[in-house]
């Protein structure tokens, strides 16, 4: 088995069998290739979605749902004011902010996996957390494809960008309008997280030959820790 | 095989969520809709200003003095050369009776004066005797005509100066009367500036103690407005117009163009110049017009006959730039479904628009809302839920 070969069968092991993945992948690491791919795919997205959107429906829709205590004028000139941006620019920044954003939050995450390996001490160095962080996104791809199918098939041009998160659960299942207070939340909780945090959770195991529950509670506590905080602040 | 059933699973997800989403969501629109009508159509220009009195009079004093009594009060009704304030006047009475004794000292010199002329002109005809018969000599002679001479001029100097005096004393009293301040006109005291006690100053520049008070003829109401330089071809005098104060908004007020500025002027907080416009008010039952009051005006430059007409909300320009010009499109609602009709529009006022092109009287014409209607393309399934 030559190196690329292993590289195609260590993507396809994530989806399938994610602990064999994380054997090979502990011993040739290489997070830079779900790191690329996560990246470009978003990017593509993103250019995607620009070239299909109705970008005044857009801006109209993005200013409705950002404040809905503004008035009429300050829409009015919210609205002026990015579409003088232009649509181009806009994309371009939004582009930019992911290339920072997601190294970032992998970097994050696996800093997550090394404070926990430190306090149980399962001595894994941060380049062990980083391939855990990374290889575990891999699997947004698939929400991923599924906002590229949304578009694809879209008759109109005003498609919402929450369809971009292509399994959020309130697009899914509940479909509640922008003006509750559990929009943001539902159009942000996307089942692939789950998925996520069960093969980091794995992964993790994998790395430092924990218990499988162990493993599934440790990839899982960010999951909860993130949404628990968000939902009690909604409710609060 | 188990592989295979994974990424089967997958593919259904990407492919099966959209499909269900788009199958599953209702994509009918709901809109509103409004139908053609009959109505005359009045093409207006817009302005803003100020009501104000014709007819006004604004007090200042020429004098500098204390005020010493203030008779009105703001709001009062007064007639012309009704007493409406005393300044201080003991400065000016003093300077009078400084000037009247100055005038009483002067005709006594004059009468001086003349005593002695009478003297010298006697005595004069005694030495012209004794000059005839050689008992004076000539030098002698000469000399006492010469006194005589600058006698009459000594006269002739102290009636001038009386006259000078005279006039300190006109000047004089004239002061004194400027300390009483008449109403020019017959009128209403719209603006007192100056209370008992406070320094009137003559000025012409704005400051404080300048102005004393405001007169105006409550009849002569008019509203003051500034029409842009690129819509003042369209006004002429006599052309109706509606006003509404920002102070009754629900009331309009009918007018009529007066007069027209020749010259336009920069006003401040607008660009480019603007002339100022006069319109007469024609009525303002049930409402107090107060001036200074802020207002707009809608002049109507040109009126219709009753014409099948649209709200300009319901029709859709785009600009076609490489043809230099406006396409005006609606949609029309046919079985459930928005059509695209493209239309002739003729003028407008605020709200409609005249429709040139031929259009079912009876047909259902999408009018918003305007976050749909602007997104709204030919073929889309639409839902009325509102007819206008």
């Amino acid at each position: 088995m030559d190196k690329n070969a292993g590289l195609m069968t260590t993507v396809g092991q994530i989806f399938t069998s994610p602990t064999q993945a994380f054997e090979s992948i502990k011993t040739q690491g290489r997070a830079w290739f779900p790191l690329i791919t996560i990246i470009l795919s978003t990017i593509l997205l993103m250019y995607f979605y620009f070239s299909s959107v109705d970008f005044q429906w857009f801006i109209e829709r993005t200013v409705e749902i950002s404040d809905k205590d503004l008035s009429s004028a300050q829409k009015e000139q919210a609205i002026n004011l990015y579409l003088s941006i232009g649509k181009d620019k806009m994309m371009y920044g939004m582009v930019g902010s992911m290339v920072i954003f997601l190294p970032l939050l992998f970097c994050l995450f696996a800093l997550y996996f090394l404070i926990v390996s430190n306090i149980r001490n399962d001595n894994l160095r941060f380049g062990d957390a980083f391939n855990i962080a990374c290889w575990s996104n891999l699997v947004s791809l698939v929400p991923t494809l599924v906002g590229f199918a949304h578009i694809a098939i879209s008759d109109s041009s005003q498609i919402s960008q929450t369809l971009l998160k292509g399994l959020n659960i309130n697009d899914l299942l509940f479909n509640i309008a922008p003006d509750n207070i559990w929009y943001s939340f539902m159009t942000n909780f996307d089942l692939s997280y789950i998925w996520i945090s069960i093969i980091s959770g794995l992964g993790y195991k994998v790395y430092a030959k924990t218990s499988l529950t162990t493993g599934i509670i440790i990839g899982f506590i960010p999951f909860i820790l993130i949404n628990g905080v968000w939902a009690l602040i909604i409710l609060l | 095989m188990k592989n295979f059933l994974i990424f089967m699973g997958i593919l259904s997800v990407i492919v099966g969520i959209p499909l269900i989403k788009k199958v599953t969501t209702d994509s009918t629109k709901e809109v509103n809709v409004v139908a053609t009508e009959m109505r005359a159509i009045q093409t207006a220009v817009l302005a803003s200003g100020r009501l104000a009195h014709e007819d006004q009079v604004r007090l200042t004093t020429e004098v500098i003095a204390k005020v010493k009594q203030v008779l009105v009060k703001e709001g009062d009704f007064v007639s012309k050369n009704q007493l409406l304030l005393v300044l201080d006047d003991e400065t000016f009475k003093a300077t009078v009776e400084q000037r009247q004794a100055a005038v009483r000292m002067q005709k006594i010199d004059i009468e001086k004066q003349q005593i002695q002329l009478r003297k010298y002109e006697r005595q004069w005809q005694r030495k012209k005797r004794l000059h005839e018969q050689k008992l004076l000599d000539d030098d002698a002679f000469d000399e006492f005509t010469s006194q005589l001479e600058l006698a009459r001029i000594n006269v002739k100097s102290a009636t001038e100066s009386l006259r000078q005096t005279k006039a300190l004393l006109s000047q004089a009293e004239d002061q004194l009367k400027k300390t009483r301040v008449l109403s020019p006109i017959n009128g209403k005291v719209t603006s007192l500036d100056i209370k008992e006690g406070e320094t009137a100053i003559a000025s012409t520049t704005n400051i404080a103690g300048s102005s004393l008070m405001t007169i105006a003829d409550p009849d002569s109401m008019l509203t003051e407005v500034f029409v842009d330089e690129a819509d003042v071809a369209d006004i002429k005098v006599g052309q109706p117009a509606k006003i509404v104060a920002i102070a009754y908004p629900d009331n309009h007020i009918d007018a009529e163009v007066k007069s027209i500025a020749t010259s336009a002027r920069t006003v401040s907080g607008r660009q480019g110049l603007s002339f100022l416009v006069k319109l007469k008010i024609l009525s303002s039952e049930e409402i107090q017009l107060k001036p200074g009051m802020s207002c707009r005006a809608e002049i109507f430059t040109n009126s219709t006959q009753p014409v099948r007409s649209l709200p300009i909300k319901s029709i859709i320009s785009q600009e076609v730039r490489s043809e230099n010009i406006i396409k005006h499109h609606v949609f029309i609602i046919e079985d459930g479904v928005a059509r695209k009709i493209p239309i002739e529009t003729g003028i407008s006022d605020d709200s409609y628009q005249q429709i040139l092109s031929k259009l079912d009287k009876d047909a259902q014409v999408v009018s918003g809302p305007d976050r749909i209607l602007r997104h709204l393309k030919d073929g889309e399934t639409v839902n009325v839920v509102e007819a206008e």
